[in-house]
């Protein structure tokens, strides 16, 4: 039973990193109804740039909030080179362009950081609880990501329902049609969508970092884990990103925990094509939704 | 209605293309090789998961050949080494070696990464007599003269290692008693070590595993599965990254068992990167099998001089660069050995009846003969000290083969003295 | 030109005329291949090859309108059931017929129709992103697969096929070997089971195991002391050394002062003469202990004998030019039937369903079953485009079929341009081009090591992304829009 409970601790600290990438895809596939494969990409270099501070002033908070403005920028950048001008004419096209920023943004990573794995030492103890005289799977920086993690998630949630700058944007995406002829700024909508997604996904690295080590393909299995979490919970939902994000972390672990690791993607493969086959439109997802 | 005609069109303009780009040189009487110069290829990951680590070592093996052709080459040729980027990719390398092969009309492959990269273009390589020196992997399966008489494994074989591994924790006083666990890469690493803990009869308690890519995230569910069974001695067989992840899950857990890390999962400069200053605590005391002089070592020929030519280079001292420069010092004799007259046949034929008195800083014997080409034979044991150093060596080294039932034996070997300047 | 407008005015000679085309384009192909360098035909190969794969995507993408990101699972399929059906049966089942790879190809596609059915069935009532994250999860999962079942699979190191002969069979490589212990009756080699015996034999090592005191630390009983560990000192220089005989870095660039030849003695080096035997003597001494352990003449030994892999080599079969004929072949055969699916009812069928599903049904075409034809043709095409790989290759291996693989495939497509077949040969060329392209442009220039090696890769991407934003709706899309504007007409790229 103890067994049990780790693997459920563990699985919650590791789907906080698989949820935080799924909510950057859901905010890139709010704001233009597409999927920004750069996203880890994006996310990676961040990371690289938020190591760079940490490691000359060794002040975290510094690190994590020049992350999130350099994610804010680079997802803008991304928006305005390569999306804007593909977007309306093709948009497989554009999905096929965000692969070439990822390769691109890998090569320039390995080029500036070389591509051995470097490590990034968390602003608060790593170390297990010590609880009812055994140490817990779970550690107070785990607890800043899980908080981060439900932090965002209302917060963007409050954003997208309660601001006009949140509801313009939905309607942007939406139905950009309309959405001009009621006198929102379209452009900008999509520039703070993917301004939002691109800050979000640098926090998601961030906070990853100190769990993990960062490479420039460190990321890349992310990708998959949180696209297929932000999938079956249903591409437009805030809450159906993180929810099933972290109930991959807990598949894998308990997986991992009980039988061979190596069955983890099969197993999520499987749950992924039933959960399709069932909610074609994910759990969360509106029948609404546009195709690509 | 159109591109029916377009098809026809665009094919035969891309068969004039194509014709056009073809030239066909003047064969050389053996590929490769002119009065001074010895064309070389390999294939490795310059780029992409696989590349930690591994992207040094053509690097580092240029920088030796660098030194060798500065000093009048060998024979009086100069070594020249292509590298082809295969990003660990088995139609990668296999669309690498026949560009080295076609193109760059090499004389030899060397030091080409990987078993499921490499199995694409061995059999190949020896069909067309082109020789494979020091193929970088301990997947067994190239070490068979028979199917394969041109391939020469560069490191001694997962199996061996765990054999080692086995009837090292079987004879040691301090770890005989204890309870044994298994830490695997999913996949192949992992099947081949288990071969060798079976053939040496080491009993686990438990065994867990990760995928290739999870070390993404913290090993919580594997960490806590070793820890609830209650295991005090834990042998890791995954790659570096994921031996960090371990190291640094299981600090957080209070998880601190012994630990023995696999030589091709434990290089110190790799895991401070990852792991940073904990990892002289968390690396302290861990045995680790190792074939080579330790690289700290520099009050050791090997060592030192080595280290002066990755220093030349402006390349960082780690395994890999040692490893490189290693096998690069071994092909350098090996050529030198095959003559004035170099011929493929002739390259192989000085490995079988040579290896042996090859230089290298390797403390295991080379075996090279007609009926293995297995190479370095074995590990000793030694153990990481609280700088990350490894120390406390084993004074004999354990030897063994590749096979399913063999157990590994003890020995006693030790290096001969390097060349002069380490030239060949 | 008047004939060939009157032929193509009968839709009934539709297929004659597309006979003709192919069987134009597959003759050009041959002789072109007959009359390239080596290294040409493997490119070739690979285009025609990476062609079969995409003219499915052409379908199921460009027709269908169904974007997969997982079409390199379904190469996975085909190459694995050609690997295992070409190993394993020597006959074909039921009818008793000699096997051979024309009957593993068609088990190869009809895998790929069997999971392309599959897939397709659960894709049909997907739309969009949620189909992407589908196949994704195939791209992934697939390949994961062959992990769990090692025995059968092969594994992460996948399964080795023989490279074939055209005369002699499978067992032109061993008999020029001199070998003939692995060929099965049939002449055909597996090599997997020179993994699955015991090939090894134990090597004798017992040269190794002299010393005084050796036995005695073999005992069972006896475990080891600290004493028995070596110290950093046991590896060390000694004193005797003398500094002039090591390389210092003043060596560099001074090759003149470095006299020839005289090595170091062993009785210059170490300071440890109780560890056993001299290294010196151990050269020797061993060298003729193993000649007496072996029991053979290591100069004359027939296994070392190696002229007949150069005689099999020079014999005049050259591998590339084999692989590419054959990958032509299966290209142009993919190419015909995918011809006449394109041009004729079911290409139309696709092609309504992608623009207007409700429009579709209401004149009695069913969507869905649109949708999965389009999967289970482009499944057949992948698996076939598979086990072409698999015989290029002359290995399945999951790294082979990876994520990248299946991305490939989409670039390619996009990149060419997905409404037409000839987009597909165009992204297949670009796929096999581009990466020249790239390592060509960013060769080594005597840039920092990080520099050099990624700049291919930093380059590719983006190119990919300068080709979607110069010529959206790919290559062929493009042309074809420049053409309707001089014309006056008006249409999207994408039409």
């Amino acid at each position: 039973m103890t067994n049990f409970i780790d693997y459920l601790l563990g699985g919650f600290s590791n789907g906080a990193v698989i949820a935080l990438m799924a909510l950057a895809l859901v905010l890139v596939w709010r704001s233009t109804r597409m999927v920004n494969f750069a996203q880890v990409g994006q996310a990676m270099f961040t990371t690289y740039v938020a190591l760079t501070i940490q490691q000359s002033t060794g002040n975290w908070v510094l690190a994590l909030l020049v992350a999130i403005g350099a994610g804010a920028i680079l997802g803008v950048i991304v928006f305005f080179l390569v999306i804007r001008p593909v977007k309306n004419s093709d948009s497989t096209g554009a999905i096929i362009a965000t692969f070439g920023v990822l390769i691109a943004l890998q090569a320039g990573a390995g080029m500036i950081w070389g591509g051995d794995p470097r490590g990034f030492i968390p602003p608060v103890d790593n170390a297990g609880l010590e609880f009812a005289g055994r140490i817990w799977p779970i550690s107070p920086y785990d607890i800043l990501v899980l908080s981060a993690t439900a932090a965002l998630v209302i917060g963007l949630t409050l954003l997208f329902t309660k601001t006009s700058l949140g509801l313009s944007m939905r309607a942007s995406a939406f139905n950009p049609e309309v959405a001009r002829l009621s006198g929102v700024r379209v452009n900008r909508m999509l520039i703070s969508g993917w301004a939002i997604a691109g800050a979000t996904g640098a926090i998601g690295g961030v906070l990853i970092a100190p769990a993990s080590t960062i490479s420039p393909n460190s990321f890349d299995i992310l990708l998959v884990f949180a696209f297929t979490a932000a999938v079956i919970g249903g591409l437009d939902s805030l809450i159906g990103a993180v929810t099933f994000g972290i109930g991959t972390g807990l598949v894998i672990s308990l997986v991992s925990g009980y039988s061979d690791s190596g069955n983890a993607p099969i197993v999520a493969l499987v749950l992924l094509a039933l959960n399709l086959l069932l909610k074609p439109d994910g759990v969360f997802g509106h029948h609404g939704a546009r195709s690509v | 209605m159109k591109f029916k005609f377009a098809t026809g069109t665009v094919a035969l303009g891309t068969a004039a293309a194509l014709a056009l780009a073809t030239a066909v040189p003047a064969q050389a009487a053996e590929p490769g090789v002119t009065s001074n110069k010895i064309v070389i290829g390999t294939t490795t990951a310059l780029t992409g998961p696989a590349a930690p680590g591994y992207k040094d070592v053509p690097a580092a093996a240029q920088a030796y050949f660098d030194y060798v052709n500065a000093n009048g080459g060998i024979n009086g040729r100069k070594i020249d080494l292509r590298v082809f980027d295969d990003q660990y990719n088995p139609a990668l390398a296999k669309k690498g070696t026949t560009q080295l092969i076609l193109r760059d009309k090499i004389f030899a492959m060397f030091g080409a990464l990987g078993t499921p990269t490499h199995s694409a273009v061995v059999q190949d390589l020896n069909r067309r007599g082109i020789p494979d020196l020091f193929v970088n992997t301990g997947g067994a399966s190239f070490d068979n003269p028979k199917r394969y008489p041109m391939t020469f494994p560069a490191i001694p074989s997962y199996v061996v290692e765990s054999k080692v591994m086995g009837y090292y924790m079987a004879k040691d006083k301090a770890l005989k008693g204890k309870k044994k666990c298994l830490f695997y890469q999913d996949g192949e690493f992992g099947e081949n070590a288990k071969v060798g803990f079976k053939a040496a009869g080491t009993k686990f308690v438990t065994t867990t595993s990760y995928f290739s890519g999870q070390q993404v995230a913290p090993f919580s569910a594997q960490v806590s599965k070793l820890k609830s069974a209650g295991c005090e001695l834990v042998v890791v067989f995954g790659v570096t990254s994921a031996t960090a992840q371990l190291l640094g899950t299981s600090a957080k857990l209070g998880f601190a068992p012994t630990w023995m890390i696999t030589s091709v999962g434990s290089d110190p400069s790799v895991l401070k990167g990852s792991l940073g200053a904990a990892t002289g605590p968390l690396l302290k005391g861990a045995y680790v099998p190792s074939f080579l002089v330790p690289a700290q070592n520099s009050k050791n020929a090997y060592v030192s001089q080595m280290k002066v030519i990755a220093k030349r280079a402006g390349l960082e001292w780690n395994f890999y660069t040692y490893f490189g420069i290693n096998t690069a010092y071994v092909l350098s004799q090996a050529l030198k050995a095959a003559g004035k007259n170099l011929t493929r046949k002739g390259l192989v034929k000085a490995l079988e009846t040579n290896a042996r008195d090859f230089r290298s800083a390797a403390v295991v014997p080379m075996v090279i003969n007609s009926k293995s080409h297995q190479g370095l034979t074995g590990y000793y044991m030694g153990q990481y000290n609280a700088n990350s150093d490894v120390e406390r060596l084993t004074k004999y080294v354990m030897l063994a083969t590749s096979s399913k039932s063999g157990k590994a034996k003890q020995a006693t070997f030790r290096p001969a003295a390097p060349t002069k300047k380490l030239l060949p | 030109m008047n004939n060939v407008k009157n032929l193509r005015t009968f839709p009934g000679n539709r297929i004659i005329w597309h006979a003709v085309i192919v069987g134009i384009v597959w003759l050009l192909l041959l002789v072109l291949n007959n009359n390239i360098d080596p290294l040409y035909s493997s490119y070739l190969a690979l285009v025609a090859m990476y062609a079969t794969a995409m003219f499915g995507m052409t379908i199921l993408v460009g027709l269908s309108g169904q974007v997969s990101l997982g079409n390199g699972a379904l190469m996975a399929v085909g190459g694995y059931v050609f690997a295992l059906t070409s190993m394993n049966w020597q006959t074909v089942p039921i009818i008793g017929w000699q096997w051979n790879a024309v009957w593993s190809m068609a088990f190869a596609g009809l895998g790929g129709i069997l999971i392309g059915g599959i897939i397709g069935g659960l894709a049909a009532r997907l739309r969009g992103p949620y189909l992407a994250g589908l196949t994704l999860g195939l791209a992934v999962g697939v390949p994961a697969i062959t992990n769990r079942f090692p025995e059968l699979l092969g594994g992460e190191n996948g399964l080795m096929l023989s490279v074939p002969y055209p005369a002699g069979g499978y067992a032109a490589l061993d008999s020029a070997l001199g070998s003939s212990s692995d060929s099965s009756s049939d002449g055909t080699v597996d090599p997997n089971s020179a993994v699955e015996e015991d090939q090894y034999a134990e090597l004798d090592l017992s040269e190794f195991e002299q010393g005084a005191d050796l036995d005695a630390d073999l005992a069972p009983e006896d475990l080891l002391t600290d004493d028995d560990l070596l110290t950093e000192e046991d590896f060390g220089v000694g004193d005797q050394l003398t500094d002039d005989d090591l390389l210092t870095e003043e060596d560099f660039g001074v090759g003149d002062q470095l006299t020839d030849g005289d090595l170091l003695t062993d009785e210059d080096f170490g300071t440890g003469t109780d560890l056993g035997i001299d290294g010196g003597d151990l050269g020797t001494d061993l060298e003729a202990d193993l000649d007496v352990g072996v029991g053979t003449d290591l100069g004359t030994d027939p296994a070392v004998d190696l002229t007949g892999i150069t005689d099999a080599f020079d014999s005049g079969f050259i591998i590339e030019r084999w692989q590419a004929s054959m990958a032509i072949a299966v290209a142009c055969l993919v190419a015909f039937a995918a011809l006449n699916l394109v041009r004729g009812r079911q290409g139309r069928v696709w092609k309504a369903v992608r623009d207007d599903p409700v429009a579709a049904a209401v004149v009695g075409i069913s969507p869905s079953g649109s949708k999965i034809s389009a999967f289970i043709v482009s499944s057949l095409f992948a698996a076939l485009a598979g086990a072409v790989l698999a015989q290029i290759l002359t290995l399945v291996a999951p790294g082979a079929f990876g994520l990248g693989l299946s991305l490939s495939l989409l670039v390619g497509i996009v990149l060419g341009g997905r409404s037409s077949l000839l987009g597909a040969i165009l992204g297949a060329l670009l796929l096999v081009w581009l990466p020249e392209l790239v390592d060509g442009l960013s060769g080594d220039r005597g840039w920092p090591e990080q520099i050099t090696n990624n700049a291919p890769n930093l380059l590719y991407g983006l190119l990919v992304v300068a080709v979607v934003l110069a010529a959206p709706g790919g290559l062929t899309g493009t042309v074809r829009a420049w053409i309707d504007k001089g014309r006056g007409k008006t249409r999207s790229p994408l039409s």
